[in-house]
């Protein structure tokens, strides 16, 4: 083997799909298109098998197998001459496969029919570079990866590292975070999303786009960031596009046969609709998730190996990070503050807090839900009933209504999303910091309130 | 009527990309892309055409062991047919041809902008000189993602 499949790196992130061609014990040839094949080690590659019937029969009866596979930077293209060695279903190989699968078959609506059957692995004989697939240009020299920037990406880890251990709260943390990944590493955009009590994850900081989507929930295990989170496994998926158009192939031809009981409806993706490139991480700490940061970019190729190992490092600061909110609450308390300003001439705002689901609508339209919902709604009675302004965290801790957990109650990230909904749907109201565990409920005009069952 | 619909004709005229597979005497397989395809009119035999250079292993192949896949894969769906068939002959393609190739590829381009292909990129696709293998279509298979891939196409003609 003259080319080290190791330096073909691009080639197996799944951008371009490859070509896999086998022959029948008859002698009979077949050919199909494979999304991706996985670098196993410098002797091995994998193919997944989900639907391979003719393929994997052939492989059976002879092992002998090609795949052409190509850069999708320069599109010089390779020919990967295989031998069948063995089928795994298990392991870590299959699982990394695997939850790739799951993710795509998960955002297409299609969790438990669409999945990963087998990791198929070959033994590599030759690699063999295909000469003239490409006309010659002028010019053309081959992109030569500069150590400098390397360099760089340490640099701004540390820069990093540091902004996070100096954030005094989390609305800082995250904020201060998702820019620096903009800053330092072009990451444009990037959110993050924590785990609430419901087994859903929810954005509570985005970077990048147009609209916030701060409150936008996606469940444990749905979507590529769910599966993330349900799964604690970072998952980099190049070319989603092309995945994505995998995978809604795969579902209409389940529609077209019948199949669509088993189907849910396609996921929206958080985030760009465009992107072509993903890549999110769990943000855990000892066995608890805590959320999920992800990131995204319309370049296919926009986050390779490296960036896994050095976000992860990103990842888990943020995650000790958020932790370490949670548990510095201050102790002390001091007299609080009691008097309403009066307010500000302004339309009346009509809250309704909803009794059997716990949500708060405002004005007829949904505002927020679950804990958050309560915690506005408390602060909102207590604001009309006995014109208080000024809260305590630890008042919130302490009232069993809430139901926050006795430990690692998220009440910072609560109170972030709670803020945030506030600023995108009612921005005259507002939560504002006034130090460390204290905020003010700043009102600009009359508000009513309701309490309503749910029909 | 010929074994390839008149759907199917057009469906493999559209400028899709061209997958081949071949083997040597000895079983062992090649993958390659083919750069044009040509349905005849009696839609059983297709002129397929091959790069010389990166279809060289191909070629060979096809000298010796004249059996061929095809599958003809669209970009935007991934609908897809593989047609096989056994090579009734093979020889450089004449100069009248070339514009068939060149066009052939101008679609492909137009096609994988679609999914994000710069079509400069596409262009680079060195088409030319190729060679035309005849080849007499004997099975279609229905090629598309799915259950059920790989199974007889539906509504082919006979």
């Amino acid at each position: 083997m003259t080319i080290p499949l190791a330096s073909l790196a691009r080639c197996f992130q799944g951008v371009v799909p490859c070509i896999v061609a086998t022959c029948a014990a008859d002698g009979t040839p077949n050919v199909i298109y494979a999304s991706q094949v996985y670098f196993v080690d410098d002797r091995h590659v994998a193919l997944s098998c989900q639907f391979f019937n003719k393929t994997r029969r052939n492989l059976d009866d002879n092992p002998h197998a090609a795949v052409q596979i190509y850069d999708p930077v320069t599109f010089d293209a390779y020919q990967l001459r295989l031998r069948f060695d063995h089928s795994e279903t298990a392991g870590p190989l299959f699982d990394d496969m695997a939850l790739r699968i799951a993710a795509i078959a998960s955002q297409c609506g299609m969790t438990g029919v669409f999945r990963l059957r087998s990791a198929d692995v070959f033994e590599v004989d030759a690699v063999e570079r295909i000469d003239d697939f490409l006309e010659p240009i002028d010019g053309a020299a081959p992109p030569i990866e500069d150590p400098a920037a390397r360099r760089g990406e340490l640099r701004g880890l540390q820069v990093i590292s540091e902004r996070i251990c100096r954030a005094v709260d989390l609305d800082q943390l995250l904020a201060t975070t998702l820019a620096s990944l903009d800053e330092l590493f072009g990451f444009r955009h990037s959110l993050v999303l924590v785990a609430d009590d419901d087994d859903r994850l929810v954005t509570i900081a985005s970077h990048g786009y147009d609209a916030r989507g701060i409150g936008a929930e996606v469940a444990l295990g749905e979507g590529l960031i769910g599966t993330v989170g349900r799964e604690r496994r970072l998952l980099r998926v190049g070319g989603v596009g092309q995945e994505l158009r995998y995978g809604r192939a795969i579902r209409e031809r389940i529609e077209a046969t019948g199949g669509a009981a088993g189907l849910r409806p396609e996921i929206p993706l958080p985030g760009l609709a465009d992107a072509h490139s993903q890549m999110a991480m769990p943000l855990v700490v000892e066995d608890r998730l805590v959320g999920v940061i992800a990131v995204e970019s319309r370049d296919p190729l926009s986050f390779d190996e490296w960036h896994e190992a050095f976000l992860q490092i990103v990842a888990n600061q943020i995650a000790i990070g958020i932790d370490r909110m949670v548990d510095d609450e201050p102790e002390a308390e001091d007299e609080l503050e009691t008097t309403t300003e009066v307010p500000l001439a302004a339309s009346t705002r009509r809250f309704c807090f909803y009794r059997n689901d716990d949500c708060v609508f405002v004005d007829d339209e949904y505002l927020i839900r679950n804990v958050p919902g309560k915690i506005l709604w408390k602060l909102l009675t207590a604001y009309q009933r006995d014109g208080r302004r000024e809260f305590a965290n630890r008042e919130l801790r302490l009232d069993p209504w809430l139901g926050l957990p006795p430990i690692k109650d998220n009440l910072e990230s609560r109170l972030i999303l709670l803020r945030r909904r506030l600023e995108d749907k009612c921005p005259d109201v507002r939560i504002v910091p006034v130090r460390r565990g204290r905020f003010a409920l700043a009102i600009d005009g009359p508000i009513e309130l309701t309490e309503r069952d749910s029909g | 009527m010929g074994l390839i619909s008149a759907d199917l004709v057009q469906f493999l005229h559209a400028g899709h990309s061209l997958l081949v597979g071949s083997r040597d005497g000895a079983r062992r397989s090649e993958a390659t892309r083919a750069v044009a395809i040509v349905v005849g009119d009696d839609r059983t035999h297709v002129t397929l055409y091959l790069p010389d250079a990166a279809g060289a292993r191909t070629l060979a192949n096809l000298a010796v062991a004249p059996v061929i896949a095809v599958a003809c894969s669209a970009a935007v769906d991934l609908r897809s047919v593989q047609l096989k068939g056994v090579v009734v002959a093979q020889r450089p393609a004449r100069d009248d041809e070339r514009a068939v190739v060149e066009a052939y590829r101008e679609r492909f381009a137009s096609h994988l902008t679609v999914v994000g292909m710069a079509r400069g990129l596409t262009r680079r696709l060195r088409v030319w000189p190729c060679h035309a293998v005849e080849i007499e279509m004997r099975e279609l298979f229905d090629q598309s993602p799915g259950p059920g891939a790989g199974g007889p196409l539906p509504g082919a003609a006979s």
